[in-house]
Formats: C-alpha cells, sequence, structure tokens
C-alpha cells in the first residue's frame, strides 16, 4: 500500500476516533442522567411518575427506531444550530450523540435496574435523599454494568460512525465505500476492514477489563 | 420510646384487598429488646418496616421518641431515620464498598465530614468485633461478618432505635447466637432500644424480654417472655413453646392414656415447671407426702430468661385418692398439672 494511502488510513482513523470519542461522551453524559430517570421515575421506583415515565420512554423509543442514515439527514437543521456547518466531521457528532443517547440510556436503565432493591430500602432506612440514593447507591453498584452498557454503544458508534460520510463526517467507514468500493480498490477495503476489528477489538477489551476490575460481587 | 396505635396496613390484593396489619398496637420502653415472633406472611415484616415508614400504614400512628413519623415531611422525615438503625435478613451491604465504607455511608448520608467518620466508623468496626476486616469487601466476608457490618453501619448514626428486621435468619445457629448476643451486648452498652422481628423461637428467647405474637396481621398477645411462653393464651404462642421446650410422649403410651381418661391407679400427667416449681425436689416431695411412685417418661426442662422453664410427663401410681390429693395440692401451689389420663394394669404397653 503506497504511502499516500496509509496516510489517508491515519487520517480516516483520526476522523472516527474523534466522531465516536466525543459523541460516546455526550451520550454517556446525557445517557446517564436520562437512564436514571427513566428507572427511577418507574412503577414502585424512588421517583414514580407516570406521565414522565412514558414521555421520555417514547421519546427514546421514538429516536431508537429512526433509522441512523435517515436521523442523519433529517436533523440537518440542529446540526447547523450546533455544530454551525451540517456537513463535516464535527457536524457528524451531532447526530451521533442524538443516536447514541437513547440507546445507552435503555442499556444504563436496564444496569441500574439490576441493583438489589433492598439497597436502596437500606440507604431510604438511613434517611438518603432520593439524588444521595442514586448517586451513592444505584450508579456505584451498578458501574460494572455501566461500564459494560458504554462498550456496547461505543462499539455501537463505530458502526454508525461508517454512514458519517453521507453527509461528508469522513473516517473510516467514508474511506471503505469511496476508496474500496467506488475506486474499486479492494486492498484499501481490506485495510479499513482490518483497523476496524482492531478497533473493535480494543474497545472490547479496554471495556471488559473495566468490568472486572470494578467487580466485587 | 416507641408506640404503635392501632396500625393497619392494606395493600391492594389482586382479587380483594390482603389486610397484612390489623389494628396492631403495642408499645416499648426506652432500652429494652422487643421482639416480635410469627410465621412466614403474618406480616412482621410489614410491621417493622413501617416502624421507619418504608411502609406507609394505611391507618394508625407510628411514635417513635414521641414524634409522630407520618406528619413529618420528607426532610423531616430523613432526620428522623438516623435516629432509627436497621439491620436485614439479607444484609443489604453494598457489594462495591469495602466494610469500612459500608459502614461510612449513613455517616455519609448524614452529611458528616470525612474527618469525622473515619475515626467513628473505625470505633464501630472494633465494637462489632472487625477491626482488621476493615478494607474487604462484602463478598470476601462470612455471613455472620457481613452481619456485623450491617449492625455497625445501623448504629453508625448513633440510633435509639435498632430495629432488626429477621438479621439472624440467614445465619446458621452458632454465628445466630453470636450475633443475638452482640445485639444484646449492644443494647447493655449503649442503652439502644431493640426492635427484632423473627420467626424462630430460640432468638426470642435468648434475649428479648418483652414479645409480642403476631398471626395473620394481628397480635394475639404480648408481654413479658416469661409470661407469655409460660402461660400462652393461644394457639400460635403454644406451637412456638413447643418448638423449644416441645417433646413427644411414646406413642402407644399415650394412645392408652387417652382411653382411659381420669385418674387411675397408675395415672399419666404433665406437670409444667415453671419457677418456683422448677426449683424445689417436687418428684420426691411428691413421692413422700403422698406415697406415689413417680416415673418420668418423658420431659425437657430449659431457660427464658435465665428462668427455668420446662415440664414432664410422669405416671404417678399409687392410691387413685391419694393421686388426687396429690395433683390438688400442686394446682394450690400454682403448677400447672394436666391429667392425660390413666394406665390399667391389663392394658399397659409394652415397655
Amino acid at each position: 500500500m503506497s504511502r499516500q494511502m496509509i496516510d489517508l488510513l491515519l487520517e480516516a482513523l483520526a476522523e472516527t476516533l474523534a466522531m465516536v470519542g466525543a459523541a460516546g461522551a455526550v451520550a454517556i453524559a446525557a445517557g446517564l442522567p436520562l437512564g436514571v430517570l427513566l428507572l427511577i421515575s418507574g412503577k414502585g421506583h424512588i421517583l414514580e411518575n407516570r406521565p414522565v415515565n412514558v414521555v421520555a420512554g417514547a421519546l427514546v423509543n421514538a429516536v431508537r427506531s429512526t433509522p441512523f442514515i435517515i436521523l442523519l439527514v433529517a436533523i440537518v437543521p440542529l446540526t447547523r444550530l450546533i455544530a454551525g456547518t451540517s456537513i463535516g466531521t464535527q457536524a457528524a457528532i451531532v447526530p451521533l450523540s442524538i443516536a447514541a443517547t437513547p440507546f445507552v440510556a435503555r442499556l444504563f436503565e436496564a444496569a441500574m435496574r439490576e441493583v438489589d432493591p433492598g439497597l436502596i430500602h437500606a440507604a431510604q432506612a438511613m434517611g438518603a435523599t432520593r439524588l444521595q440514593i442514586v448517586l451513592k447507591v444505584l450508579i456505584p453498584e451498578a458501574r460494572p454494568g455501566l461500564m459494560a452498557a458504554a462498550t456496547v454503544m461505543l462499539i455501537g458508534l463505530i458502526g454508525y460512525s461508517a454512514m458519517a460520510g453521507a453527509i461528508g463526517g469522513g473516517g473510516l467507514g467514508d474511506l471503505g465505500v469511496r476508496y474500496g468500493y467506488q475506486r474499486f480498490l479492494p486492498e484499501v477495503m481490506a485495510a479499513v476492514v482490518v483497523v476496524l476489528i482492531v478497533l473493535v477489538q480494543a474497545v472490547q477489551s479496554l471495556g471488559d477489563t473495566l468490568v472486572r476490575r470494578y467487580s466485587r460481587r | 420510646m416507641l408506640e404503635l396505635v392501632e396500625l393497619t396496613k392494606v395493600y391492594p390484593g389482586a382479587t380483594a384487598p390482603v389486610v397484612a396489619l390489623d389494628r396492631v398496637s403495642l408499645t416499648v420502653g426506652r432500652g429494652e429488646i422487643f421482639g416480635v415472633i410469627g410465621r412466614s406472611g403474618a406480616g412482621k415484616s410489614t410491621l417493622i418496616r413501617c416502624i421507619n415508614l418504608l411502609e406507609r400504614p394505611t391507618s394508625g400512628t407510628v411514635r417513635v421518641d414521641g414524634q409522630d413519623l407520618a406528619s413529618l415531611d420528607t426532610r423531616a422525615l430523613n432526620a428522623a431515620r438516623r435516629d432509627i438503625g436497621m439491620v436485614f435478613q439479607h444484609f443489604n451491604l453494598l457489594s462495591s464498598r469495602t466494610a469500612f465504607d459500608n459502614v461510612a455511608l449513613p455517616l455519609e448520608i448524614a452529611g458528616r465530614k470525612p474527618a469525622e467518620i473515619a475515626p467513628r466508623v473505625a470505633e464501630l468496626l472494633e465494637l462489632v468485633g472487625l477491626a482488621d476486616e476493615a478494607r474487604r469487601y462484602p463478598a470476601q466476608l462470612s455471613g455472620g461478618q457481613k452481619q456485623r457490618v450491617g449492625i455497625a453501619r445501623a448504629l453508625a448514626n448513633r440510633p435509639k432505635v435498632l430495629l432488626c428486621d429477621e438479621a439472624t435468619s440467614a445465619l446458621d445457629p452458632e454465628t445466630t447466637i453470636q450475633i443475638l448476643d452482640l445485639v444484646a451486648d449492644i443494647n447493655r452498652r449503649l442503652g439502644v432500644t431493640v426492635v427484632l422481628i423473627t420467626h424462630e423461637m430460640n432468638v426470642v428467647r435468648r434475649i428479648a424480654g418483652k414479645v409480642a405474637v403476631l398471626e395473620r396481621g394481628r397480635m394475639l398477645e404480648s408481654g413479658a417472655v416469661y409470661d407469655v411462653f409460660t402461660r400462652p393464651q393461644s394457639e400460635t404462642t403454644r406451637s412456638f413453646v413447643a418448638e423449644t421446650v416441645g417433646y413427644s410422649l411414646p406413642a402407644a403410651l399415650r394412645a392408652t392414656a387417652s382411653r382411659h381418661p381420669g385418674v387411675g391407679a397408675a395415672t399419666l400427667l404433665r406437670v409444667d415447671l415453671t419457677d418456683a416449681a422448677a426449683r424445689e425436689p417436687l418428684v420426691s416431695e411428691l413421692s413422700r407426702r403422698f406415697a406415689l411412685d413417680l416415673n418420668i417418661v418423658a420431659g425437657r426442662i430449659d431457660e427464658i430468661q435465665g428462668r427455668p422453664f420446662g415440664s414432664l410427663a410422669m405416671i404417678a401410681a399409687g392410691k387413685p385418692d391419694c393421686i388426687e390429693t396429690a395433683i390438688g395440692h400442686l394446682r394450690q401451689r400454682n403448677v400447672h398439672v394436666e391429667v392425660l389420663g390413666h394406665v390399667p394394669a391389663d392394658d399397659r404397653p409394652a415397655a
């Protein structure tokens, strides 16, 4: 493979990492409170509120039902408002974040649901506020599950980011489509696939290590 | 210290409402160890969870140290809950925190500073005998050690009341005794009022001073443990008593006696031994004074609160009128005697 191709590959990898990293960070930051809300507004939980639970759940489901390639173009005005532009790597971060947030929120909700209700009762018996229960019991106790959820989400984002080429986002997927497919350069396609496999493996291994490290059960 | 008035809890059931607690009233004095005993489904858990309002009673009042908990707003209730420690059957320790950090949790929740928390936690772990296990996680501790952490945690905010929700039910008999002795020791040393619920007679017998017997949401009887268990009023209480001081008569003998009710030349008696009766040389006295031959066929004597408590089954052989007199003599001295029947010579089971 030519020097030029390697440079293109490295550039595309950097773009993918930037998109996945930024969107992943936004999704974790926004998905955790959303996941907490989905859980604790549920029936019999510490902030039971049916209207909130139904609306939040419907919103999450709606975004998750929209195919990413459609979401990508459907929210262009919003993207322009937030990123200042509707094309490029920076612009792609907006739809990626919006797609990943409800996805990871559901996974976070499921992870925190696994926390023994007895621990919540114990905290209530100690006079804990709801915020204290969330911060000192639910999140720390679910930490291994939350990390596993974040890992799944990041790997999903790597896949989604391949579609970012549709709005000029660049990245490995875009490189594979433009050079490997449209210019008939199978060695570029192969290189892209290999790099993606290595990337996914690395993220998964890192995630597994963190999950193990924080599992105390 | 603790007063429950006409406490009622009704759950909306699938078909009909379920009454978990039916107008239960009880008073627990400062520094007492109060046991609530009942079979599963009797409403014990609901009762103890109503004390710190983990469950809201449908009606009735819960007063802790004179304060009506249901009248408090969330903030005041949380403050009041810090005065009520709770120990759970399944420990409910945070798996992500070490023993030390688990004990620190209620102090963090109460907003104490780290500089205050560390010495207090060390003191508490010392109190429950776990100073060397501070850095271990719950998964690395035995059941008894976990419950010690649970007890230290419950005591962290120096509560006035300690609630024990089946605190020893997940432990083996030996560990149960150690944990009960620890609770009794803490009760003596710190003067904390203890309410414990259990389905085990041995738990109540070992450490409680007062007891209430609960069945299907109703309180059957309550009072000093010794009185309740030596003079049981209800079938449920009797069955609990039978668990510890129970024994069974040889079946053939009981069958023969029940075929021949009343007193005869050889009469099968059951004599309850409580207090004075257990301390006196009852058998030899009866034997000498009434010229009876007494043959003990079954019996068991135990202790409640350090006081002897038990019963003996014996065959009294002699003149029937002497036996009658002897029974009268015992009854006059407040000894409970039950005539189970007599055993005629020609119907005596092969011994």
